[in-house]
C-alpha cells in the first residue's frame, strides 16, 4: 500500500511531475494537489491548469482543510512558495499539519533553508517530520583543482526545449524517461524542476538562480562538471536535458530572454539531438521551421530532430501591452486537429506526448541515437 | 491600367513608397516617385516601365499590383472560445447607472444620444457583483494578473458595493496578482473614500476636461453649476492625505474640439495641482449621437503647433516643460510605435485589419443587469454588441462575428493600403441593430486612412532625423555646452 501524499503549492510546472510520479516509483502516491485560492483551480482536476485530459488528481485550496483527503505527507516546492505573493500564511498551515503528525518533504534550489528564515522554528520543533531535498546538495559539480575540467559527455545528449515558451518540455522529458525505462534503458535527466529531485532526476535551478554569484563562464563549467558527475554515477545510455528558457527571441517588443540561458547550457553540454516544443499554429509550412532549425544549428550546435506540438497559443495582444509573451491553453482536440492538418507540410516528425504518449518519439530517438554511435 | 498596391509619402528632403503587401517603407528617387505617382493616377503602366529602379524593386517582390490578401479572417478565430474561457484579464463592473452630474456631452444624455441607454438610477446588486467576480475567477486561469475596474454613472455612488467586491475578490484571488481601478468624476471624494482608495491601492482615474472655464462648460452637477472647484478641492485634500498616491492619479480629458486648444491645454502647462504627465486626452465621442465632433480653426492649428513643439522637444530644440503634456504624450506614443511598426510583418493570404481585439477578453464590461459587452465604450442597447451574460455565459459565435468585423467589408479591407494600420473595430459598424453595418463601417474609412497616413509620415520624419537633421541637433547640444 503506497503512502498517500499531497503537493503544495500546485502550479503549472508541477503538472508533469504529478502526472508521472505515481507510476515512476512504488512508495508514494500523490492523491491531491493544493493550489492557491487565486489559481481558479479549486474543485477541478489538476490537469485543467494546462487544459489537458483529466488525470484524476483533485485540486483544493489550502483553506479548504475539510476537503483534504487522508494524505500523510506534503511535498512542498519551496521556490514556488518564495515566488508567491499570497497573503495565506503557509508556515502556520505547515505547523498545523505537523502538529497533527503529518510530514513534510520540501524541495528547494538552496540547502540552507533550515538554518535561516521561516523554516527554522519548524525545523527545530519538528526535525523528525521535515526532510529537505536541495539542488545544491544533489550533485556536487563545483570546479576544483581536482576536477576533470571541461569535456564532452561520453553519452548522447538530448535537448528538449520550447520554441516560444517552455510549455510541455518537462512533460516530454518525463514521458520519454518513462518510455525508456519500460524498455530497460537507463536515462539521466537534468531539468529546471526541483520536484524532479524526488524522482531521482537532477536540476540546475541553483546554477541559474538570479542570486547565484557564479560568472557566466563558471555556470557553463559547473553544468558540464555536474553532467559528468551524473554520467559517472548513473551510467545512462542517454542524457536528457531541459532548455532553461525559450529558445528564441519572440520579437523586438517581447525578446523573451533571447535564449541566453539555453545557449549557455548548450556550451556546457553540446547536445546531439533536439526535440522542440512548438505551438500548434507554428507547425506549418516547411520553410519556417527549416529556417529555425538552421538557426539552431548555428546558435546551439544542434538542428531540430522532432517536434512536440503543445496546446498553447501566444496572446499577441499582450506582446505590445506588457512586453512579454503570455499564452492561453487551447483545447487539446483543437490543437491536435491543427497538427494533423499541417503535419503533411512539415519537414519534421510531429508528436504530441500528452495525447499519444512518448513511445513513437522514443523510437525515433533510439534510431537517431544509433546513428550517433 | 494596374495600380501598384502602395501609398506614397514625400518629405521636404526625400520621397518614400509604403508597400502595403510587404508592410515596408522604402526610400525612392524623385524620378521613381514621380513615376509611381503617375501609376496611381493611371497615367503610367508599372508593368511596362523601363525605369531600372522600379524594375529591380518589382523583381524583389515589391510594388505588386494586387493585394496578397484573399480572405479576411482573424487568426485567433478557432481559439476565441479558449481565450474567453481562460484568459480574461480585466472585468469592468458597471456598479451603478446613477450619476450626480449631467455632463453635456454624456453618451447617456437623453437629449443627444440615439443608440445608447439614458441616465437611470439602476445599480448593481451584490448577488450580480459576486456572480461577476466568480465568473472572472473561473475564466482567468491563464491570466497571471487580473484587474477589476469600477465604472458608472458615477461609481462612488455605490461605494458599499465596491468595498464588498474588493474584500471578496482579494480573498478569492489570493495567490494571483489583482488590482483595481475606478473612473470617477472626482466630486464625491470624502476623507473616508480617500482612505479606502489609498489603503486598498485602488488606481484612480478622474475626469477633467481642462481649466475651469473649459471644464465647467460641459461637466456640471445634475442640479446645475460647474464641478471644477469641487474636484480641485478634493485633489488638494488627497494630496495632504497621501502625496504619493496623489502623484499617481490619472486624468481622463475629454476634449471638445470646438474649443481653443490653448485654452484646453492651459491646465497641462500651468497646474501644480496634479501630475500633468498623467493626462490621457481624447476627442469627445459623438458616434452614438449620429454626429461628428466639430473642429474649430483655433483647435486645429494650435493642436498642430503644439505637436510641432513636441517634436522639437524630443530633438532637444525646445524645452519640454513648455510643451503641451497632451502633445508630448502623443509623440511619446508615436516613438514607441515606431519601434514596433514592422512587428506585424507582411500581409498574408488570410489576414485581418489591425483594429479589433477579442471581444470581452481584455476588458469585459458587465452592466448592472449582468450582461456582457466587449468594453465600456459600446452601446448597451445595441443587440449586436451583447456578447452574453452572467446567466448564459459567453456567446462565442457573437464574439467571433465581432472579431471578424473586417469580413463584412472584405473587398474594401483587402484592397486598402492601410489595412495593417487600421483602428476600426465593431463599434464603428454598430447602428444598433442585430447585425453590423458595412455602410456605416465604411463611412469611417477615410478618416482612419488619413490618421494612418499622418502617423506613417511622422514616423518617416523621425527616421529622417539622424540622416538629414543630425547636424542641427548636434549643433544645439554643442552650443548648450
Amino acid at each position: 500500500m503506497k503512502i498517500e501524499v499531497a503537493v503544495f503549492p500546485f502550479h503549472e510546472r508541477m503538472l508533469p511531475f504529478i502526472r508521472h510520479f505515481n507510476q515512476a516509483q512504488d512508495v508514494y502516491h500523490i492523491c491531491q494537489a493544493i493550489a492557491w485560492s487565486g489559481s481558479g483551480l479549486n474543485g477541478r482536476d489538476a490537469a485543467f491548469i494546462c487544459c489537458h485530459p483529466n488525470i484524476g488528481i483533485p485540486v483544493v485550496s489550502p483553506t479548504e482543510t475539510k476537503s483534504f483527503i487522508g494524505w500523510q505527507i506534503l511535498f512542498v516546492d519551496c521556490d514556488e512558495l518564495e515566488r508567491s505573493s499570497a497573503a495565506f500564511n503557509s508556515f502556520t498551515f505547515f505547523e498545523q499539519l505537523l502538529s497533527k503528525g503529518k510530514k513534510i518533504i520540501a524541495v528547494a534550489k538552496n540547502n540552507n533553508l533550515c538554518s535561516n528564515g521561516e523554516w527554522t522554528p519548524l525545523c527545530q520543533k519538528y526535525s523528525e517530520q521535515i526532510q529537505f531535498f536541495s539542488a545544491a546538495d544533489d550533485v556536487k559539480g563545483k570546479p576544483t583543482s581536482q576536477s576533470s575540467g571541461y569535456s564532452l559527455l561520453s553519452v548522447p545528449v538530448l535537448l528538449v526545449g520550447g520554441l516560444i515558451s517552455q510549455e510541455d518540455c518537462l512533460e516530454v522529458i518525463l514521458a520519454l524517461r518513462e518510455s525508456f525505462m519500460c524498455q530497460g534503458k537507463v536515462v539521466s535527466c537534468l531539468t529546471g524542476s526541483n520536484m524532479g529531485l524526488l524522482m531521482g532526476m537532477h536540476t540546475y535551478t541553483h546554477i541559474f538562480d538570479k542570486k547565484a554569484t557564479l560568472s557566466e563562464e563558471d555556470k557553463a563549467l559547473v553544468l558540464n562538471q555536474m553532467a559528468q558527475d551524473i554520467v559517472q554515477v548513473e551510467r545512462p545510455s542517454l542524457f536528457i536535458v531541459e532548455a532553461p528558457d525559450p529558445m528564441m527571441k519572440y520579437n523586438n517588443a517581447a525578446p523573451n530572454g533571447f535564449g541566453l540561458q539555453t545557449y549557455l547550457l548548450c556550451q556546457a553540454l553540446k547536445p546531439n539531438l533536439l526535440v522542440c516544443s512548438v505551438p500548434p499554429d507554428v507547425a506549418v509550412a516547411e520553410g519556417f521551421l527549416s529556417l529555425i532549425s538552421k538557426d539552431f544549428t548555428a546558435r546551439y550546435g544542434v538542428p531540430i530532430m522532432a517536434l512536440h506540438v503543445n496546446n498553447v497559443m501566444v496572446a499577441a495582444f499582450d506582446i505590445i501591452r506588457l512586453h512579454k509573451v503570455t499564452c492561453v491553453h487551447t483545447n487539446i482536440p483543437v490543437a491536435d486537429m491543427l497538427r494533423k492538418q499541417q503535419s503533411k507540410n512539415c519537414a519534421f516528425p510531429i508528436f504530441n506526448v500528452v495525447s499519444e504518449g512518448a513511445d513513437g518519439l522514443a523510437q525515433l530517438i533510439l534510431q537517431r541515437e544509433a546513428l550517433l554511435w | 491600367m494596374p495600380h501598384p498596391f502602395i501609398q506614397l509619402f514625400k518629405t521636404p528632403r526625400s520621397q518614400y513608397v509604403y508597400d502595403a503587401n510587404k508592410n515596408e517603407i522604402l526610400p525612392v528617387s524623385s524620378e521613381a516617385f514621380c513615376f509611381l505617382s503617375n501609376c496611381t493616377r493611371g497615367s503610367e503602366n508599372i508593368e511596362t516601365t523601363s525605369l531600372t529602379e522600379i524594375k529591380e524593386l518589382r523583381q524583389q517582390g515589391y510594388l505588386a499590383t494586387e493585394s496578397v490578401v484573399q480572405d479576411i479572417r482573424h487568426p485567433y478565430t478557432p481559439f476565441v472560445g479558449d481565450f474567453l474561457d481562460r484568459k480574461i484579464s480585466q472585468m469592468t463592473l458597471q456598479v451603478t447607472q446613477g450619476c450626480n452630474l449631467r455632463c453635456k456631452y454624456c453618451i447617456y444624455s437623453e437629449e443627444i444620444n440615439q443608440h445608447q441607454r439614458s441616465h437611470s438610477s439602476k445599480s448593481m446588486d451584490w448577488k450580480t457583483a459576486k456572480q461577476a467576480v466568480d465568473f472572472l475567477y473561473a475564466h482567468s486561469i491563464d491570466s497571471d494578473h487580473v484587474t477589476i475596474a469600477f465604472y458608472g454613472g458615477e461609481p462612488l455612488l455605490a461605494l458599499p458595493l465596491i468595498q464588498q467586491v474588493v474584500a471578496y475578490s482579494r480573498e478569492l484571488f489570493d495567490g494571483k496578482e489583482i488590482d483595481y481601478t475606478i473612473t470617477s468624476n472626482g466630486t464625491l471624494l470624502t476623507d473616508e473614500i480617500m482612505h479606502f482608495l489609498v489603503n486598498e491601492k485602488i488606481h484612480l482615474v478622474i475626469s477633467l476636461d481642462g481649466p475651469k472655464e473649459i471644464h465647467d462648460r460641459n461637466r456640471v452637477f445634475a442640479g446645475g453649476g460647474g464641478t471644477f472647484d469641487t474636484i480641485m478641492k478634493n485633489l488638494g485634500r488627497l494630496k495632504e492625505l497621501d502625496a504619493e498616491y496623489h502623484e499617481k492619479i490619472q486624468f481622463s480629458m475629454v476634449m471638445d474640439p470646438a474649443n481653443d486648444f490653448d485654452c484646453i491645454n492651459e491646465i497641462t502647462i500651468s497646474t501644480k495641482d496634479f501630475n500633468q504627465h498623467n493626462i490621457n486626452a481624447a476627442i469627445v465621442d459623438r458616434e452614438y449621437d449620429e454626429e461628428e465632433a466639430a473642429f474649430s480653426e483655433k483647435y486645429i492649428w494650435k493642436f498642430r503647433y503644439q505637436n510641432f513643439l513636441a517634436f522639437l522637444s524630443v530633438l532637444g530644440r525646445f524645452p519640454p516643460n513648455r510643451v503641451s503634456a497632451i502633445s508630448r504624450s502623443a509623440i511619446s506614443s508615436l516613438i514607441q510605435d515606431a519601434r514596433y511598426i514592422d512587428l506585424s510583418g507582411p500581409l498574408r493570404q488570410i489576414d485581418v485589419p489591425g483594429g479589433p481585439c477579442i471581444p470581452g477578453q481584455m476588458r469585459l464590461f458587465v452592466n448592472v443587469d449582468g450582461n456582457f459587452f466587449p468594453c465600456e465604450r459600446v452601446s448597451e442597447t445595441s443587440p449586436v454588441m451583447s456578447i452574453g451574460s452572467l446567466e448564459t455565459g459567453f456567446n462565442v459565435e457573437k464574439a467571433i462575428y465581432l472579431l471578424n468585423v473586417g469580413a463584412i467589408t472584405k473587398e474594401n479591407c483587402r484592397n486598402c493600403w492601410a489595412i495593417r494600420h487600421c483602428s476600426s473595430c465593431a463599434k464603428k459598424a454598430d447602428i444598433g441593430e442585430e447585425t453590423l453595418s458595412a455602410q456605416f463601417k465604411l463611412s469611417h474609412c477615410e478618416s482612419i486612412r488619413l490618421n494612418a497616413y499622418v502617423k506613417l509620415r511622422q514616423l518617416i520624419l523621425l527616421n529622417e532625423i539622424n540622416c538629414h537633421y543630425s547636424d542641427q541637433v548636434r549643433e544645439k547640444k554643442r552650443m548648450a555646452k
